[in-house]
């Protein structure tokens, strides 16, 4: 831990501490993690980009149905992500992060097109990631589906989801908190 | 300020650090010079959704502006939160490294998922509770074994009225054993139990043993109760913030149940199917209440149905009543039998004797084994939906789990009070005299607790260890139908909350028991990791923990309500033996309390007698019921805000559609037709046509600050500038 320790100045680690929900020795086992990818280029440059396919490898990473959209959303640059961009999200997936910015991130990783809404398109993509290949529903099934999820909560019934509906649904769902986490 | 900020920061892309967006947000610190107004700002910087270069450039321009000193209250109030701040900082890093089996519990996230978990939470919390009950146990314990005393013989004031109270100790190897296991002999002579702690040898002293004892059982009770109201507010308040009217099964079932923890591709591809089950059972449960309403429009189906749900819930009631009628019965057989067969020798009878002991604790493990499979079975014909069926099947057993623990509270009460342990020439009674009666209720819970730790380390080691081998090696045959083993939630709960309630009884009566408690909570923890890991497969409908904690916690504290009731009664009401305790010269145990009131200084007296008078704790009884009435008032106060919030949601959302609507005629277009499958969106008949001008909405969610209006330009903003 000291030789990790002493990569980061107080200084910098007080300015993560207080940017992120995670402890100090949260942020110091997130730059472990990130840094065994390819410890050597990390050494070099504490900002070197990954590319995704070495990040979606990690453990906790690699069953997760999302993994493409997690890098998507929450690497700044589509080259590849960086140590700072790999702390926002374990930030945000922790426990001490309040639901609101939780709900936020959501939105963008289940919102596959960028625009902002969440349509039906993009509902039948996050279904059939959710069930996997090999157990797809069939196209009726599909509708049936969508249409309930729609009827629940497209309160101005345009066909998609905007920021403020999925909000207002997700704010009563009891499972989203509790699932909605990651821990290294 | 904070509004504006975040809507600077437009949503849609996450912005660099050097894009305009930021630029205005930077301008806008200008204005923030104190400390405090900077604390929140910074707050609101770190909720933002952007890149981490973006937030410390933000937090940079923050800081560069100069600072005027604000004084007065505002500062004082500040500095304290500062001073909190970083003593939460503090403990947090310090929960993260010593949390304790962390790596074990992540194991277990990944393969199972966070139902799983939260059983695992709950008994790393029972351990607390347990340890810190063990701390306040060597209150008693430890200055007895300090001053060494004499063996307990007759005292010699006429006060201490001693019957013989004498044990024979054995010195055969075998009956040592066996007497380990009983409680008695050679056992019921050490500081196990009640009877030992006579306190001759700190007479010299000035620590009152006697009280010492009844304020450690006291303040145990209070430890115990503080920590569950920690863990359970935090819980209870998620669920509160969750309970939503209105329904968002679909929503919740798409958008929450995917579990980022998993961590495994195995469970990762049986948590695929089970989802894809799920869904679709939600569906045709959908389905299938919609027809049930539908068939029920017929009266005589409708009465037929009601007939079925009374004569099944009459049958249950009697099972129950059964079962605790049997419960009696196994109780009295088993100490009539100890009792007439108290001088046997020999091997067999021993063994058996030792059996029959046993057998109160075993028709209780196998009524709980059981009766919770025939209430499965029946709950099939009362035709309700899956979701109510977990429920009720769960409070039917709890209600047995609750009834066998009174029963046998029950049974042990009239065999004590029935024997005469108040005279010192003991006088024929129709039952048999029982000298040191805390003594004798201490080893009938010594054996349950004994009884208890055996079955978790059975029940994993050779029932589920060996039918996961025997479904995995053996497909012939009849072990074809050997299916493994399920880990259920709910019946292990239950268990941890019935032990839970043993050793709070067994408190009074055995000091020890917090280190038993202590002792099992870990044997458990690695017995159940075991069987998780290695026995039992994820299953295919994992039980939810967001809803299922608060509900464990809530029978919990039933439970230890009924707990301590049976213990303060015993201190209140009951009579302690006088051949044995620190307790025996007392004519009730709490006089040992009031004795030591009588020490103090009339005036601290006078105070102490009436604080505990009816004069203060009635009306502070009714005051109470006040501030409890005044709550539920208010919570459905903001109940009846957050519904009118939806409505105002929903009418806006009609606003849109009719502008939308006006300017596609204005243009030229033809009308939209409205979208037939959502022509009629449930709850929204009775909303009028003609929709008034375009409003601004207030911000339904305060936290987040953010401004909504209905856009003209684009038909897609969710919201625009």
């Amino acid at each position: 831990m000291g030789a990790v320790q002493s990569v980061f100045t107080e200084q910098e680690l007080d300015n993560y501490q207080a940017l992120t929900y995670l402890s100090k020795r949260a942020i110091l086992n997130v730059y472990k993690r990130f840094s065994s990818l390819n410890p050597t280029a990390i050494l070099h440059d504490k900002n070197a980009r990954m590319p995704f396919s070495t990040v979606t490898d990690i453990q906790e990473l690699r069953a997760n149905p999302f993994k493409d959209q997690l890098m998507k959303v929450f690497s700044s640059s589509p080259d590849g992500m960086t140590f700072e961009d790999f702390l926002d999200m374990i930030s945000v997936f922790s426990d001490e992060a309040p639901k609101s910015v939780k709900v936020e991130y959501a939105f963008r990783i289940y919102d596959f097109d960028g625009d902002d809404m969440i349509s039906s398109n993009d509902l039948k993509e996050v279904i059939n990631r959710l069930t996997g290949d090999d157990n797809a529903f069939t196209e009726g099934e599909m509708q049936l589906l969508i249409d309930n999820i729609l009827e629940e909560s497209d309160l101005d019934v345009d066909d998609a989801l905007s920021f403020a509906e999925f909000e207002h649904v997700i704010s009563k769902a009891p499972d989203f908190s509790s699932s909605f986490r990651i821990r290294l | 300020m904070m509004s504006a900020l975040i809507w600077t920061m437009s949503r849609r892309h996450r912005v660099g650090p050097d894009t305009e967006a930021t630029e205005k947000a930077a301008q806008q610190f200008h204005s923030i010079t104190t400390e405090v107004e900077r604390h929140k700002v910074l707050h609101t910087i770190r909720q933002l959704p952007s890149p981490m270069a973006t937030k410390m450039q933000l937090k940079k321009k923050l800081m560069e502006g100069p600072v005027t000193e604000s004084y007065g209250v505002k500062q004082m109030k500040f500095e304290n939160k500062k001073r909190m701040q970083s003593l939460k900082n503090a403990w947090h890093n310090f929960k993260y490294t010593m949390e304790l089996w962390g790596s074990s519990m992540r194991t277990i996230e990944g393969h199972h998922g966070t139902g799983v978990v939260s059983y695992f939470v709950f008994l790393r919390y029972l351990l607390l509770v347990n340890f810190c009950m063990f701390l306040l146990s060597m209150f008693i314990w430890v200055p007895v074994v300090i001053h060494d005393e004499s063996a307990y013989t007759s005292g010699s004031t006429a006060a201490t009225c001693t019957p013989l109270y004498d044990v024979n100790v054995s010195s055969n190897a075998f009956e040592l054993i066996i007497d380990f296991f009983q409680g008695s002999g050679w056992m019921e002579k050490t500081m196990m139990f009640y009877g030992y702690y006579s306190g001759n040898g700190l007479d010299n002293t000035s620590y009152k043993l006697s009280l010492a004892y009844i304020l450690v059982c006291i303040f145990c009770l209070v430890v115990s109760l503080i920590l569950m109201e920690t863990f359970l507010v935090s819980d209870f308040r998620e669920t509160i913030l969750n309970a939503g009217n209105g329904s968002t099964g679909f929503c919740n079932k798409v958008f929450g149940t995917w579990d980022y923890a998993l961590t495994d591709d195995a469970s990762a591809s049986i948590k695929h199917k089970s989802v894809r089950f799920e869904l679709l059972s939600y569906v045709n449960e959908q389905i299938f209440v919609k027809e049930r309403e539908q068939r029920l429009r017929d009266g005589y189906l409708r009465c037929k149905l009601y007939t079925i749900r009374i004569i099944i819930n009459i049958f249950i009631v009697l099972v129950l009543v059964a079962s605790g009628y049997l419960i009696y019965y196994v109780t009295d057989y088993s100490t009539g039998y100890v009792r007439r067969n108290a001088g046997v020798s020999g091997t067999t009878e021993v063994l058996l004797k030792l059996l029959v002991q046993f057998l109160p604790a075993i028709t209780i493990s196998a009524l709980n084994g059981v009766l919770p499979v025939i209430f499965k079975k029946v709950v099939a014909g009362e035709e309700y939906t899956n979701a109510f069926v977990v429920k009720i099947t769960l409070v039917r057993t709890v209600f047995l789990r609750l009834a066998s623990l009174i029963v046998l509270m029950g049974t042990l009460y009239s065999a004590v009070t029935c024997s005469t342990r108040s005279v010192c020439r003991s006088t024929s009674s129709p039952c048999s005299v029982i000298t040191c009666w805390e003594t004798y209720v201490g080893q009938q819970l010594y054996k349950l607790i004994i009884a208890d730790l055996l079955a978790v380390i059975i029940k994993t080691l050779l029932v589920e260890l060996p039918r996961r081998l025997c479904y995995e090696k053996c497909s012939c045959g009849i072990f074809k139908k050997i299916r493994p083993p399920e880990f259920d939630i709910p019946a292990c709960v239950l268990d941890l909350v019935y032990s839970q309630c043993l050793y709070w009884l067994a408190l009074t009566f055995a000091p020890l028991a917090p280190t038993f408690a202590v002792l099992k909570v870990v044997v458990t923890f690695y017995m159940k990791k075991l069987s998780v890991l290695k026995a039992c497969p994820p299953a295919e409908q994992p039980l939810r923990a967001s809803r299922t904690t608060s509900f464990f916690m809530v029978i919990l504290l039933i439970a230890f309500f009924i707990c301590s009731f049976t213990v303060g009664y015993v201190f209140y009401d009951m009579e302690p033996s006088h051949g044995c305790g620190p307790f025996r010269t007392y004519g009730h145990m709490y006089y040992a309390i009031t004795q030591t009131v009588e020490g103090w200084p009339s005036g601290a007296q006078s105070f102490y007698n009436l604080i505990v008078s009816p004069a203060v704790t009635g009306p502070l009884i009714i005051f109470l019921i006040l501030l409890i009435y005044y709550c539920s008032v208010l919570a459905s106060a903001h109940k009846s805000v957050a519904y009118m919030y939806r409505e105002q949601l929903v009418k806006e959302g009609r606003d849109k559609q009719y502008l939308m609507v006006k300017v596609m005629e204005l243009g030229g277009d033809s009308t939209p037709a409205p979208n037939p499958r959502r022509a009629q969106p449930a709850g929204l008949k009775n909303i009028n046509e003609t929709a008034p001008a375009p409003r601004k909405v207030a911000s339904t969610n305060q936290t987040n600050n953010q401004q909504m209006s209905t856009g003209l330009s684009s038909p897609h903003a969710g919201y625009a500038c």
